[in-house]
């Protein structure tokens, strides 16, 4: 668990936005994953397994939640909750603000928040964690064409939101 | 700093121009390069320590939980339907199993065996003929309430009833299937 703990919550936070309820979820998918482990196939990675654990309490959170989409960003000047609050720099507020200090991660990290919430999972599954189509659509339950499908137009989106921040190729910031 | 950030910009650019003419493997490697400079989340301190104490001591997440209480309900329910059967049984075999039981005490043989079963058919017979009258009643009870149902207000009642019973049928299967529908994990793809 001490290898798997950060990956999973960071997914989950990522996915939900309160650090708070992303460890409650965080810690209900670990107590599954141990009550199941006698299920699981060594013939698969168990960053998938537990990756797909992680999807399911998430997912069946947010429904039960009725949540779409959860914005990263703190929707007020003054509010600090939210995963903004998580992040290192507690000035963050947009991909403009972290234009304007050219700070380029911050910046990409609101932009995956702004994600849809599907986009939003198969992106860091894929560029944060390092999984292949097929384990990723293992975890999300989908179609291998909808995953790489996802993911081109999640670029495209982020591409868009760092461009429309200031990151564009003729105004790049610093 | 002005290292870090010439790399990013550096990686930002790779990744534009990959995108601008389909390069797709060389736009994910150019954003996988991106990704890593983010800020690693974690949880707080203690966090696996306190898993694994939840995880021995047998505590159960709020899924299972709710989970646990649907079981005890639906336990609790076929017990109270069990121990009505049960009572209901014991009402009939109860003349059945007095004459049988105080033949038997004390003795087994082949004997005892006959004069018990005869003795317990004997007085199943008397209860089954004073039974035979509660069936009347329950006959004329049951007339009653046919014609009382076979009335307007009787019909609506009857049918609020059974609309009733569905909706809470279906609240409860709702509820099961919520239960079982997200959390459960795919082990083999």
């Amino acid at each position: 668990m001490e290898r798997f703990q950060r990956p999973v919550f960071t997914l989950i936070v990522r996915m939900v936005g309160d650090p708070a309820t992303a460890e409650d979820l965080a810690q209900e998918a670990f107590l599954k994953a141990f009550r199941r482990l006698g299920t699981y196939d060594p013939e698969r990675r168990l960053s998938s397994w537990l990756f797909k654990i992680a999807h399911n309490t998430t997912l069946d959170h947010l429904r039960r939640r009725g949540t779409e989409t959860v914005p990263l960003e703190a929707p007020e000047e003054d509010e600090r909750g939210g995963l903004a609050a998580v992040l290192a720099d507690d000035t963050l507020r947009s991909p403009e603000a972290t234009a304007q200090r050219g700070d380029l991660a911050a910046a990409l990290a609101a932009a995956v928040g702004a994600l849809r919430p599907e986009y939003r999972e198969i992106v860091l599954l894929r560029y944060q964690e390092g999984l292949a189509y097929q384990e990723i659509a293992e975890v999300a339950d989908l179609p291998l064409g909808t995953v790489k499908t996802h993911l081109h137009r999640a670029r495209r989106e982020l591409m868009a939101a760092l461009e429309a921040a200031g990151w564009g190729p003729e105004g790049i910031p610093g | 700093m002005n290292e870090r950030r010439h790399g990013e910009r550096k990686e930002l650019a790779r990744w534009r121009a990959a995108e601008a003419v389909g390069r797709e493997a060389e736009a994910e490697a150019a954003l996988a390069a991106l990704f890593v400079r983010l800020p690693r989340l974690a949880p707080s301190a203690g966090f696996a320590a306190r898993v694994a104490a939840a995880a021995a001591a047998g505590s159960v997440t709020p899924a299972a939980a709710r989970r646990r209480r649907w079981q005890l309900a639906a336990a609790a329910g076929l017990a109270l339907v069990a121990g009505t059967l049960g009572t209901l049984l014991a009402g009939v075999a109860g003349p059945l199993a007095r004459p049988l039981a105080g033949s038997l005490a004390g003795r087994l043989s082949v004997a005892a065996l006959i004069d018990g079963l005869a003795s317990a058919l004997t007085a199943f017979a008397a209860w089954l003929s004073g039974a035979a009258g509660a069936w009347g009643l329950l006959a004329d009870v049951g007339g009653a309430l046919a014609t009382a149902a076979g009335t307007g207000p009787g019909t609506a009642a009857v049918l609020a009833v059974l609309a009733v019973s569905a909706l809470a049928l279906r609240l409860l299967s709702d509820l099961i299937a919520t239960e079982r529908s997200w959390s459960h994990v795919a082990i083999h793809g």
